[in-house]
């Protein structure tokens, strides 16, 4: 990480309801013009944490620092961030413009510039023509936009979307991806997303946190993260994986599915991390470690073929190839031999 | 129309009838310039009303049913709204709960109630008039303003308030330009249900008015005199009754 001064620091952030802990202490730098995501099932905590950083939710311990300044005990009002709501939260009674031009009336900011300021991002956001549109009578899209460029006209040091993009079918969602990169590199903010999608925030993040159970339990790159996941849950939550259990004794490890390999480590129960695409089909160097399978199901999609195979124990295994090294014979039913290269297992100790 | 249609039909028909042909009637009635109210109607005309609008009696119990329904109204959509937007802090299981028991004097027959607030306000001290009346008429009012404004706010897209709050402005900012005029015709609606509501009532300002209401006036002349007057003022109640509901359902937008 470059030595900037995070712009958003979160030291032992928790929140408690009761004997539940929502979040536990959680601790994050931010950077300024990062695009950070926090990802997580639905119930892990990550909007809590989101709405403790906007000051909607009292934090049970911890702070939350801005700029370097404390922000915890400030109400939303008087933070420096901008919010997205996950159902937006348009003021109905009002059109577009109205919506837009909300913050800045309450800054009682003189008429010209405001309209000015409300031209312009309307224009950002591709929502000039319907400046008179009152907002009930928008769709999804236009809701979302109107959203964003309402909280966007501030300035806020730092705008959190609450999974944004949850309500908006699949093309409309693909289409904001795109807008919303080009909105954070056109601004140059920084950007916290909360989303369960793990490819919405591939796409967009620079940075990510994937929280489990009230608490981060992987921050990195989504490279990184998806490359060396920390634990088996972050391996099947960031892409596919096929997780295949095993025990290491004086540094072999044997595969309930039926492999052997050597691998250094203490003894004991062991999960060995394998990406669907890192599976080949018939190994012909002896340098890999293979197992055998039965094909269960073939799914073509053009390019890629999907692989649905079964182990000796029963454990299904999922195999990506391209669909030229897929041959008749692989047909559901025939046993075939799957490999991979040592390099690419990952092998996480039980916890 | 096929027979298993025709009978629903019919027997609904009937039963406007029944419960609309007294209204009529009593209207009706108000018109003539007989000296009773009975068929024949020899002539039609506003001479009853204008006797009636004379009566130092009339005067005194219409000015207290107006005090008293405005006050009403007034009241009900304060504590009302208060109400609900404390409600709507609360869990749903929570705030059912709290409506319910809002609810119950709505289950007492009336007269009980009355009764019961009579002996309350003697103990207490509070003298019978106008003030009491309104407090007794709080009691099967608010219950509904409370339900109805507690359903909007339950409705309302609570991040509306956030996002203001988030834009900047204060919790009673928020409450001003965000939340009231999202409940505002609600609001005016609940306030003129209510007003429609105390003004039909008779048992409860029977016992606790210490004065007429349009209502108990209405009961006192039954006792003395049979005369179209009594129609006249049944009549006014009809009409206003009827002006503050329908214009309470227009606003609130209630369709069934």
């Amino acid at each position: 990480m470059p030595a900037e001064v995070p712009l958003l620091k979160l030291d032992g952030l928790t929140k408690r309801y009761g004997d539940h802990v929502a979040v536990a202490p959680t601790s994050l730098s931010i950077q300024p013009r990062d695009f950070f995501a926090i990802l997580g099932p639905s119930g892990c905590g990550k909007t809590t944490l989101l709405r403790m950083i906007g000051g909607f939710v009292q934090p049970s311990g911890g702070t939350v620092q801005i700029g370097g300044a404390d922000v915890t005990r400030l109400g939303p009002e008087r933070r420096p961030t901008g919010m997205v709501f996950q159902n937006y939260g348009l003021f109905q009674h009002m059109t577009v413009r109205q919506n837009i031009a909300y913050g800045l009336k309450l800054r009682r900011e003189p008429k010209a510039r405001m309209d000015a300021a409300v031209d312009e991002m309307m224009a950002l956001v591709h929502l000039d023509h319907l400046a008179e549109r009152a907002a009930p009578e928008l769709s999804g899209g236009q809701r979302q936009r109107v959203a964003l460029a309402r909280a966007l006209i501030l300035k806020p040091k730092v705008l959190l979307l609450d999974e944004p993009l949850a309500a908006l079918d699949l093309k409309l969602r693909k289409t904001m991806h795109r807008e919303l990169r080009a909105l954070h590199q056109a601004i140059g903010g920084t950007f916290i997303l909360v989303s369960h999608d793990q490819s919405e925030v591939m796409t967009l993040a620079n940075r990510v946190a994937v929280m489990e159970h009230g608490a981060v339990v992987q921050e990195g790159s989504p490279r990184d993260i998806y490359m060396r996941p920390a634990n088996v849950f972050v391996s099947g939550f960031i892409g596919e994986a096929n997780t295949l259990r095993g025990s290491r004794r004086d540094g072999r490890i044997e595969l309930a599915g039926g492999a052997s390999l050597a691998h250094a480590g203490r003894d004991g129960a062991v999960s060995v991390v394998l990406r669907p695409e890192q599976l080949e089909l018939e190994p012909i160097e002896p340098a890999r470690v293979s197992l055998e399978a039965e094909v269960t199901d073939l799914i073509f999609l053009g390019p890629f073929t999907h692989l649905h195979c079964t182990l000796a124990n029963g454990d299904a295994l999922l195999v990506h190839v391209e669909s030229r090294h897929v041959a008749a014979a692989h047909r559901p039913g025939a046993r075939i031999r799957l490999g991979w290269k040592a390099d690419d297992q990952l092998v996480l100790d039980a916890s | 129309m096929t027979g298993d249609r025709l009978l629903p039909r019919a027997y609904a028909f009937a039963m406007l009838v029944f419960l609309a042909v007294p209204l009529a009637l009593c209207v009706l009635f108000s018109f003539t310039t007989s000296n009773s109210a009975a068929f024949p109607i020899p002539a039609f005309g506003f001479d009853w009303y204008a006797r009636v609008a004379g009566n130092p009696q009339f005067q005194a119990a219409a000015w207290t049913t107006a005090e008293i329904t405005v006050g009403c109204g007034a009241a009900a959509t304060l504590v009302g709204l208060v109400t609900a937007l404390g409600l709507d802090r609360l869990e749903r299981r929570a705030a059912v709960a709290v409506l319910l028991v809002l609810c119950l004097p709505l289950m007492l027959p009336p007269l009980v109630l009355g009764l019961s607030l009579l002996t309350f306000f003697n103990m207490i001290g509070l003298k019978l008039g106008v003030a009491a009346t309104i407090l007794g008429h709080l009691l099967f009012t608010l219950p509904i303003v409370a339900s109805v404004l507690y359903a909007r706010l339950a409705t309302m897209d609570g991040s509306a308030v956030e996002a203001a709050r988030d834009l900047g402005a204060s919790p009673l900012r928020a409450f001003a330009t965000v939340t009231l005029p999202a409940i505002g015709p609600s609001l005016v609606g609940c306030m003129l249900i209510a007003m429609a509501l105390s003004l039909d009532d008779f048992v409860i300002a029977f016992f606790v008015t210490g004065s007429n209401t349009l209502s108990t006036l209405i009961w006192g002349m039954m006792r003395t005199t049979l005369n179209p007057s009594i129609n006249v003022v049944g009549s006014i109640i009809i009409a206003v009754s009827v002006a503050i509901t329908a214009l309470g359902l227009n606003v609130t937008r209630y369709r069934g």
